[in-house]
């Protein structure tokens, strides 16, 4: 992704949901994207599958598949790229499935828009392994998603999402309205998935708990610009954005106890964004050339990019 | 401000649209009572079945009735029973409907089973049973509350849902855990936000009141020597003034009527619109 | 579970049926007085141009709810006629009696607002669909206003309208009546075509309103629908358009129409009993208002019986269909 911008056209003017968001992901490499609600992840996952609707539109940017520029195909080679090669696991999945029709209806209709001929019994064979690399039992495919419990929902959206084998699979919040328990069971579903199709997953998420087990390397986006993205182990021992590092400070332990410090006042308003660093209101360590320039992403260290004048 | 009240017009074209028709009408039975004798409304007030001419700019009915006065003084009749029953209806409607909503329980089942079961039956056709039996000469409120005893289901049901919707949006709790009191929470919290559909469920009432009054009228089964809009409509079809080639008499009253539906229509779009800002299209 | 919900379903519809009874029961004695039986003494005393079986008449009546027979007897005795569909004979045409008036009306009646309903809501759904299509041709979209408007209208006024332009200035149809006076009825062709002509008029002043209603409500359950997560996971999974407009959205929108339906028919029914007076069409709206006229209260009470129990079964046919459509009906318990 480069420089990816996007805006939602509002009354009193376009809204930057994202603003010249840029990283790389690496062949079945696991990339995770953190940030509280409203800073910009869902909109930059629906954006690489050009799903932004109205009043959203992508004013600027470029989305590379190996060498491909999703950005310049048409619609309808758009629509072959979704679920075949980059396949979303949606957030929510309460109300991701369609609820009058059955899960293996929801699996098969995939297919068979995207031109795969199978014969019924062929189809049928499919949606058992499917279902069974997911954890779930085969009695799941002629049922309708009410019947199904969260955790399970959220596995049929996965079963969904690896049915065609896509080179990478963005899964936005999967495990958000799940209790912990069943987070555990979904995830694990996700990483032995992962390595069976050895696709690249974008998981976007805000529990930084969950990226610490789970990602090779972390991004952290605040206000709709990615401010820091390195790889994970480095971020947790040594973070280099303000940001990112409170963040992390804020953050529950079994070893460390005493008062936990969130991070004092709100998100910013997307459309009224404070001038040069949109951190720093919030920032302990703000300078006053925070107030006037708007840092640029630079290499830190090897691998390590983040966006802080401090740096 | 001019601008912005421009802007709101293209937004919000209905509600401005059914302003205008409504105060139109309002403009012609005021100025009408001014100008014309509704005296002229009764019976053999002037030669019958005469078109429209300078003395009788509407036209007679077969009755004598000259048209115009006819429709200067039936309007607002008509109008009345329509507003009584409306805001009767909205005011029964929206205190059971609470009640209903609000305390739940043994009540709640009550008063569902009656207006579930009340607004699958025909209302035309009950009041109509209504109606004849209390034969003895209709009076114009008479009717309105004729009305009203079927207008009030409508927006039982309507508030009902509204509040039930509004307590699973949980602030009510938040409002009761801090400490406010029931009567406060209900001023407060949660009025502000019935208002917009009220006045959306009480112009949908007003409507369906008026419909319901034209209906019987038209049956018969008005209040028969007054002027209204649905009594004209009876003289006109127990006159077969169709076949007879008398297009003023059944012209005027029906245009009205349409302005009245057509105002209330283009008024209740409006306030949905105001009561349900998802609908809003963007500028 | 299914069954649960069907049986509750039937209950209500006893439950309406038996209120429509006792409503047509009550309701007359509001007054004080019984006008049923005002009625026939004044009928009796009429005398000459009355038929002699209103002595009979008046007799049996006394029998049945005279005044020194306890309220709950009366009460009893009605019912029990009630649920015999036997509702006397009517007292401005003996010796005819109310059902058989009924049975002829009704054919009438479910012909226009059964082809009417049927059509309306179905062109009305297909159209508000269409409206919500991104791909719709453009010139649709002027379609909405005319539509728009005309919904508002009660359907009779339009039927004024329509006798006056196309039967009365141009003569194209004819204006009122079921079938022209002196026709044979019969299955020829001749007569069937007669009747659709005279029919033509009425369903369109019924289909021309209700169709913009329908087309509105349904582009706006296709709206709401197209905003729900699962449509988004939809594109997300690449699908064509036209399989998402029609199993993600269509057929998750055709769930409220349908209720909208169940519940709308009293107000069609109303509407267009008046649309067969002004048009003399001879069903039910017709005979209730010459019943009116003449003050034929067990006509009027047997009519208005007929009409709710009718109504309610539809109601129960629909709420049977639903959960066909929705599975989500099973499990519920509201």
């Amino acid at each position: 992704m480069r420089d990816l911008v996007v805006h939602y056209d509002t009354p009193l003017g376009a809204v930057k949901a994202t603003d010249a968001v840029s990283f790389s992901l690496g062949a079945g490499e696991r990339l995770g994207i953190a940030g509280e609600s409203g800073s910009g992840k869902t909109t930059m996952a629906l954006a690489i599958l050009r799903l932004i609707r109205p009043p959203g539109r992508i004013a600027a940017g470029e989305i590379w598949l190996q060498d491909v520029d999703l950005m310049s195909l048409s619609p309808e080679a758009m629509r072959q790229v979704r679920l075949a090669r980059i396949a979303l696991i949606p957030q929510g999945s309460m109300n991701s499935l369609n609820p009058v029709t059955r899960i293996k209806e929801q699996i098969l209709d995939a297919l068979r828009d995207h031109d795969v001929r199978i014969s019924r019994r062929q189809g049928q064979e499919r949606v058992r392994e499917l279902l069974e690399s997911v954890g779930l039992r085969p009695e799941v495919a002629d049922m309708f998603p009410h019947e199904l419990s969260g955790g399970m929902k959220q596995r049929a959206c996965i079963a969904i999402a690896i049915s065609l084998r896509p080179r990478v699979i963005i899964a936005d919040e999967p495990t958000s309205a799940l209790d912990v328990v069943v987070q555990k069971q979904v995830m694990e579903t996700l990483a032995k998935v992962q390595q069976d199709l050895g696709a690249a997953v974008i998981l976007i998420g805000h529990d930084m708990g969950l990226m610490a087990q789970f990602v090779d390397r972390l991004g952290v986006m605040y206000a709709g610009k990615l401010v820091e993205i390195s790889p994970v182990r480095d971020i947790f021992i040594g973070p280099l954005h303000p940001y990112t590092r409170m963040l992390i400070a804020s953050l529950p332990s079994f070893e460390a106890k005493g008062t936990f410090h969130g991070i004092p006042g709100l998100l910013p308003l997307l459309r009224d964004l404070p001038p040069g660093c949109a951190f720093h209101p919030r920032c302990p360590h703000a300078f006053d050339r925070c107030q006037r320039d708007e840092p640029r992403p630079r290499e830190i260290q090897p691998g390590s990019w983040a966006s802080c004048h401090l740096l | 401000m001019a601008h912005a009240a421009w802007r709101y017009v293209r937004r919000n074209l209905s509600l401005v649209v059914g302003i205008v028709l409504l105060g139109l009408l309002a403009l012609f039975v005021g100025i009408g009572h001014l100008v014309v004798d509704t005296g002229k409304s009764r019976p053999l007030s002037a030669p019958a079945i005469r078109p429209p001419s300078a003395d009788h700019p509407f036209g007679t009915d077969r009755q004598g009735r000259d048209l115009l006065a006819t429709m200067v003084a039936g309007t607002p009749l008509t109008l009345r029973i329509g507003f009584i029953a409306g805001f009767l209806g909205v005011g029964i409607g929206s205190i059971l409907g609470f009640v209903s909503a609000y305390y739940r329980g043994a009540v709640d089942s009550v008063i569902r089973g009656i207006v579930d079961i009340g607004l699958t039956v025909p209302g035309l056709l009950v009041l109509i049973i209504i109606a004849v039996s209390l034969r003895k000469g209709l009076t114009v409120d008479q009717m309105a509350l004729i009305v009203a005893s079927l207008a009030w289901l409508n927006p039982a049901r309507t508030v009902r849902a509204q509040v039930l919707s509004m307590r699973e949006r949980g602030y009510v709790e938040v409002a009761r855990l801090s400490g406010m009191s029931g009567p406060e929470i209900i001023v407060k919290e949660l009025m502000p936000n019935l208002l917009p559909y009220l006045a959306a469920t009480l112009v949908n009432a007003v409507s369906a009141a008026i419909l319901a009054s034209i209906g019987l009228e038209v049956l018969g089964l008005g209040p028969i020597d007054s002027p209204t809009l649905g009594m004209t409509l009876y003289w006109v079809n127990f006159n077969a003034a169709l076949i007879n080639g008398w297009w003023w008499w059944w012209l005027a009253p029906i245009v009205i009527i349409l302005v009245v539906f057509l105002g209330l229509f283009f008024l209740t779009v409006g306030l949905d619109e105001i009561a349900n800002p998802r609908l809003r299209r963007a500028i | 579970m299914r069954v649960d919900y069907l049986a509750r379903r039937c209950g209500v519809f006893v439950l309406i049926v038996w209120i429509a009874a006792t409503l047509n029961f009550f309701l007359p004695r509001l007054s004080g007085q019984d006008p049923v039986r005002t009625k026939l003494l004044q009928q009796a005393q009429l005398g000459g141009y009355v038929h002699s079986g209103i002595d009979a008449m008046v007799k049996d009546y006394d029998r049945r709810f005279g005044l020194d027979r306890p309220l709950w007897q009366q009460y009893l005795s009605y019912l029990r006629d009630a649920a015999r569909l036997d509702f006397n004979y009517s007292i401005a045409n003996y010796p005819r009696k109310v059902n058989e008036l009924i049975a002829e009306a009704v054919p009438w009646t479910i012909g226009l607002l059964g082809t009417t309903t049927l059509l309306s809501f179905g062109l009305g759904t297909f159209l508000g669909a269409l409206l919500a299509w991104p791909g719709a041709p453009r010139w649709m979209r002027y379609l909405m206003p005319p539509l728009w408007a005309l919904h508002a209208i009660p359907f009779f006024l339009l039927g004024l309208v329509l006798i006056y332009l196309l039967a009365f200035q141009i003569q194209l149809l004819p204006m009122f009546g079921g079938y022209s006076a002196g026709a044979f009825p019969g299955l020829n062709v001749t007569f069937v075509w007669d009747v659709i002509r005279h029919a033509i008029l009425p369903a369109m002043s019924i289909v021309l309103v209700a169709t913009g209603g329908w087309a509105l409500a349904m582009r706006g359950m296709m709206v709401t629908t197209q905003g729900e997560d699962y449509v988004t996971f939809a594109e997300a999974k690449g699908l064509r358009s036209l399989t998402i407009f029609v199993r993600y959205c269509l057929r998750n929108a055709i769930l409220p129409q349908t209720t909208a339906l169940a519940l709308a028919l009293g107000n069609i029914l109303s509407g267009a009993v008046l649309v067969e007076v002004i048009f003399g069409y001879p069903g039910i709206g017709t005979v209730l208002f010459h019943a009116i006229r003449e003050n034929d209260h067990f006509l009027i009470q047997g009519i208005v019986f007929t009409v709710i129990v009718a109504l309610g079964l539809a109601t129960l046919i629909l709420d049977a269909i639903y959960p066909l459509l929705d599975p989500r009906i099973n499990y519920r318990r509201t």
